[in-house]
């Protein structure tokens, strides 16, 4: 069951009815949010939660207790009592006031105007005629051009003020008092007595009142509430069932909240002014309406109600809110619970697109509301005649719907993205670097010159701050001022990114060439900006490198032919010699000296000949690289003296002495025995064709730092007037008038050998003594 | 060159060249040998089979079947001594054939009369060596014995000729038989010396005993050098 479970609670159908229902409940958050403001104002609650806050504490009840105390106060002055009204004696006093005012204002509109004109006087005589900044109205000229207070006027003007005063008055003092008999008629759960202390009147509802009972103790006990008025800063508000909130008003003192003091300031005017007293007792419970407070009581208790059940409300709607959020953040994205993440259509937008796209009906929505709420909830409410209150919250509701759906929607996306690890990957920013082509690698950019990245951050930063600068700044210089920074920092990069891109596509030409076998193509270097500069010199460097190989190659490769065209050729000239005396011996004519004669050439040739093919032979094998060395520690002296001993025989018969130096060390090589043996074979070979008899050769073995050295000395028989070097050549390339044996080969084979082994072989000519030196690299001391 | 033996020999020679053959053919009857025929590898065998054969010379590169397999073949049967011809003259072509089971192995262009001298040895050493190798107190290798009582070299039975001081190098050099030993060591041996500039002498020595007891002075098969290190008596 819980594996089913799991699998359901993925399901698509779940999901959606998951979003609905958060959508709903941020609604009802919404709502109720709304709607505690709305109750929060309308009794002014200033703390929470519900069950604390005190009846007397909110405006309504304080207002209504206002509208109590005036309409006593108006039942004990201004009606006075029900014959008064009647007999019209109520009436003239109020009108003998309205005169008396007027008398009162007359006076000190004179007196007002008689001190403006002394002002004039006074700075008459300074500043001359100020006539015309006075409102002729209300002042006369005087023959004699002197100026005094029009009083008649005046007396005119306010006198038709006051007139239409008392008429009004008069139209409404007998509703007014109809009004007021209704209100302490009807009210039935009100004891009141208002004591005119002076006039020793009172104005009760209390059978048989008395203008000198002690109402207090009367009424004290009989209702809940009790109010009384009866010092001069004393106005107590005592609540019976609950002993605590005895609620003192103390007028300008001690932080009174300003509602009180208004209620206060009321009372006490009347108390002070006209000294009277009053006691009110009231039960605010009474469910009728005739009672006083009794809408206040109901809408309160309503409003209690209903802002209780509002915030459980919020809070419960809240908690469900928490545990839907938390599945669909679980669940969003995925089929099951070990399934991949798959992003949605809606999800290939990058989260910061999605965010500012989400954001913008958003910011909309709240703009038009705050404007348009009330106008739309007007219209709303006159159409179908809900309440106003309600029908703002019906278009709070809609308007937080969409804003929900939205936002829920953008959220999820961004948690899907979270999920699935594509916040970065999917990003805006990743998407434009994408459209390069390439990857960002942490390691490789890492490795770029530190001065590179450097130059990177701080050109963003200034752009940043440069951006932040124009946005935020009020004054429209600095915005100016930092956009044409931005554009000519950005016209400046773009500059150098040409500079750079035209480098590479210079770097490019290069290598076309190159690829072509073009190697003369000349790089324009100027173009090379600083951060290029060094990977051209590399490609140029690259080019040179490829040109000396191909030179070097072509080099060998010409020489190479050129030796095996000398070699062929010196193969047909011993076979030439072959065939003709082969020829001779046919004949009958030869004798049998000249028979012996012809053999023994033939024989020599025919070694020549066998000689030149094995040279060959190997000459192929080196160039071919199939040639295998195996290098060991070998004591050049010892080796020396081998060869010597080996050659001996050859030596002697070319009546060739050899003598080999006593050596000032005893130097051991890193080099293949058979191999630097036919080196030295050749070069004793060479010795034993060249050198002139009855000379002495010698052989000397030496060392650096770095190579052992054996060296062969000899006279040449022969003048030498070419240097080691155009010997070497020459020997190599098969000069055909030396070569009566075929040698040319035996100074190639010899100079390929000593270099296979990483050796240097070297031949130098000084008068008619001529010196080979085959070098071999030390073998290392272990 | 020694004196020929009493018998006639029988010697196979065997190539796909018949000018070779044919000039073979005069040398070997010269020295007194019968000689025997083949073209191909088969023919070879067969006549091994047949007649009772003292040396072969065989061809390495043949059609069908090649030297190298015939002899394998002729070695599984007999223990007579082949040597190999061939055109083929790189070390590791000789080291092939020589593991094949082959005596020799002679690289063309060869001298015919080292190839006879070589046949003469090689049946030499088959014949005699039996009588050699059962004398305590000798050394031997290949062909070569040492007699430490008597204090003579005998080469395929037969005696040689050496000086005091030659006769010392070479009982050195077999004592230490296939170890390389430099010239200094070989002089301080046998002079009693410490070497100076005497080692000269070794060389000398050295090519005067190659002379004595090698065919091919030039390519000797016992007293060999190893470039650098110094000289040793090869064991075979």
């Amino acid at each position: 069951m819980a594996i089913k479970w799991k699998k359901f609670s993925y399901s698509h159908a779940v999901k959606s009815l998951a979003f609905l229902l958060t959508v709903i409940f941020i609604v009802f958050i919404i709502v109720s949010i709304l709607s505690a403001n709305i109750f929060w104002k309308s009794f002014d609650i200033k703390s929470l939660p519900p069950n604390k806050f005190n009846l007397e504490e909110t405006q309504p009840f304080l207002n209504e207790i206002g509208v109590l105390a005036d309409n006593a106060v108006d039942m004990l002055t201004k009606y006075i009592s029900d014959e008064a009204v009647s007999s019209g004696e109520a009436f003239k006093l109020t009108e003998a006031n309205i005169w008396a005012e007027y008398r009162e204002e007359v006076s000190a509109e004179v007196e007002d105007r008689r001190n403006e004109l002394e002002k004039y006087r006074q700075s008459a005589e300074e500043y001359g005629d100020y006539s015309q900044y006075l409102d002729m109205n209300y002042y006369t000229v005087a023959a004699d051009g002197t100026l005094s207070v029009n009083v008649t006027n005046i007396e005119h003007v306010l006198k038709s003020v006051y007139n239409l005063k008392v008429q009004n008055e008069k139209n409404n003092f007998l509703s007014g008092y109809e009004r007021v008999r209704q209100y302490f008629d009807k009210v039935i759960n009100l004891r009141y007595a208002v004591v005119s202390k002076s006039e020793g009147t009172v104005v009760s509802n209390i059978q048989g009142a008395d203008p000198e009972e002690d109402f207090d103790s009367v009424l004290k006990g009989s209702y809940p509430w009790y109010m009384s008025v009866t010092g001069a800063s004393n106005v107590t508000v005592i609540n019976k069932n609950n002993d605590d909130s005895v609620f003192s008003f103390y007028s300008g003192q001690d932080g009174v909240n300003r509602s009180e003091t208004d209620l206060s300031e009321k009372l006490l005017k009347y108390h002070t002014e006209k000294d009277f007293d009053f006691y009110f007792a009231f039960n605010e419970n009474a469910d009728s309406d005739n009672c006083i407070f009794s809408g206040i009581m109901r809408s309160y208790d309503y409003a209690r109600t209903g802002y209780t059940a509002v915030v459980w409300l919020l809070f419960s709607s809240l908690f469900i809110f928490i545990l839907l959020i938390v599945y669909l953040v679980i669940v969003c994205g995925k089929d099951g619970r070990d399934s991949p993440v798959k992003l949605t259509r809606m999800d290939k937008l990058p989260v910061s697109l999605h965010l500012i796209i989400s954001g913008l009906p958003v910011y909309l929505i709240i703009i038009w509301e705050r404007k348009n709420l009330d106008r739309v909830a007007n219209r709303l409410s006159e159409l179908t005649r809900i309440k106003w209150d309600i029908t703002a919250l019906i278009v709070a509701a809609i308007s937080g719907a969409i804003i929900a759906c939205i936002v829920l929607e953008a959220v999820l996306s961004t948690v899907r993205h979270i999920k699935a690890k594509t916040v970065l990957s999917g990003s805006l920013t990743a998407k434009i670097i994408r459209l390069a082509g390439g990857r960002l690698d942490r390691e490789k950019i890492l490795d770029l010159k530190k001065s590179t990245l450097a130059a990177v951050l701080v050109y963003t930063a200034i752009c940043t701050g440069l951006a932040i600068a124009a946005a935020l700044s009020s004054s429209r210089w600095v915005t100016v001022a930092a956009l044409l920074l931005i554009l000519i920092l950005n016209l400046s990069i773009y500059l150098i990114f040409l500079k750079t891109f035209t480098a590479f596509n210079e770097i490019r030409n290069l290598v076309y060439h190159i690829q072509r076998g073009e190697f003369d193509y000349k790089m324009d270097d100027s173009l090379m900006t600083a951060t290029i500069k060094g990977f051209s010199d590399e490609v140029v460097g690259i080019s040179n490198g490829i040109r000396i190989a191909v030179d070097r190659a072509t080099r060998d490769e010409k020489t190479k032919t050129e030796l095996i065209t000398n070699v062929s050729h010196d193969l047909k000239t011993p076979l030439t010699s072959i065939v003709n005396y082969v020829e001779l011996i046919k004949r009958e004519e030869s004798s049998m000296e000249d028979r012996q004669k012809y053999l023994s050439i033939i024989d020599e040739k025919a070694k020549q000949l066998k000689r030149l093919i094995d040279d060959l032979t190997e000459v192929s094998k080196l160039s071919g690289g199939n040639v295998e060395f195996h290098p060991v520690d070998i004591d050049l002296y010892e080796f020396a003296l081998q060869v010597v001993g080996e050659s001996s025989d050859e030596l002697e018969k070319a009546k060739i002495d050899v003598r080999i130096k006593e050596p000032q060390c005893r130097p051991m090589v890193f080099a293949d025995g058979q191999k630097t043996w036919r080196i030295m074979e050749n070069l004793i070979s060479n010795v034993v064709k060249y050198a002139m008899p009855e000379t002495r050769t010698y052989v000397e073995v030496s060392a650096d730092e770095k190579f052992g050295y054996v060296t062969i000395k000899n006279i040449s028989a022969a003048s030498l007037d070419l240097s080691g070097d155009e010997l070497c050549a020459r020997f190599t390339r098969g000069d055909p008038s030396r070569t009566s044996e075929g040698f040319g080969l035996g100074l190639s084979i010899a100079q390929s050998l000593c270099e296979l082994q990483n050796g240097v072989f070297t031949i130098s000519v000084d008068g008619d003594m001529f010196k080979a030196t085959v070098a071999l690299p030390l073998a290392n001391k272990k | 060159m020694s004196a020929t033996n009493q018998m006639a020999y029988n010697v196979l020679i065997c190539d796909d060249d018949v000018d070779l053959l044919d000039s073979l053919e005069i040398y070997l009857k010269l020295e007194g040998y019968n000689t025997f025929r083949a073209t191909t590898g088969k023919k070879a065998l067969s006549i091994v089979e047949r007649n009772d054969i003292h040396c072969v010379i065989l061809d390495v590169m043949m059609p069908e079947t090649d030297g190298l397999s015939t002899t394998l073949m002729i070695r599984g049967e007999h223990n007579l001594p082949i040597i190999l011809l061939s055109a083929k003259s790189e070390d590791t072509d000789k080291i092939t054939g020589l593991s094949f089971g082959a005596d020799d192995y002679i690289t063309k262009p060869y001298n015919p009369l080292e190839l006879v001298a070589r046949v003469k040895s090689q049946i030499r050493r088959y014949t005699s060596l039996g009588s050699m190798v059962n004398k305590e107190n000798t050394i031997v290798t290949g062909g070569l014995c040492l007699d430490l009582d008597m204090n003579e070299l005998f080469l395929d039975g037969e005696p040689v000729h050496l000086t005091a001081t030659e006769l010392k190098i070479v009982r050195f050099l077999m004592d230490n038989l296939g170890k390389v030993m430099s010239s200094e060591k070989i002089y301080s041996a046998v002079w009693n010396e410490t070497a100076s500039s005497a080692e000269k002498t070794v060389t000398v020595h050295i090519r005067r005993i190659r002379e004595k007891i090698e065919i091919n002075p030039k390519e000797p098969v016992y007293l060999k050098v190893v470039w650098g290190i110094g000289y040793k008596m090869e064991k075979i």
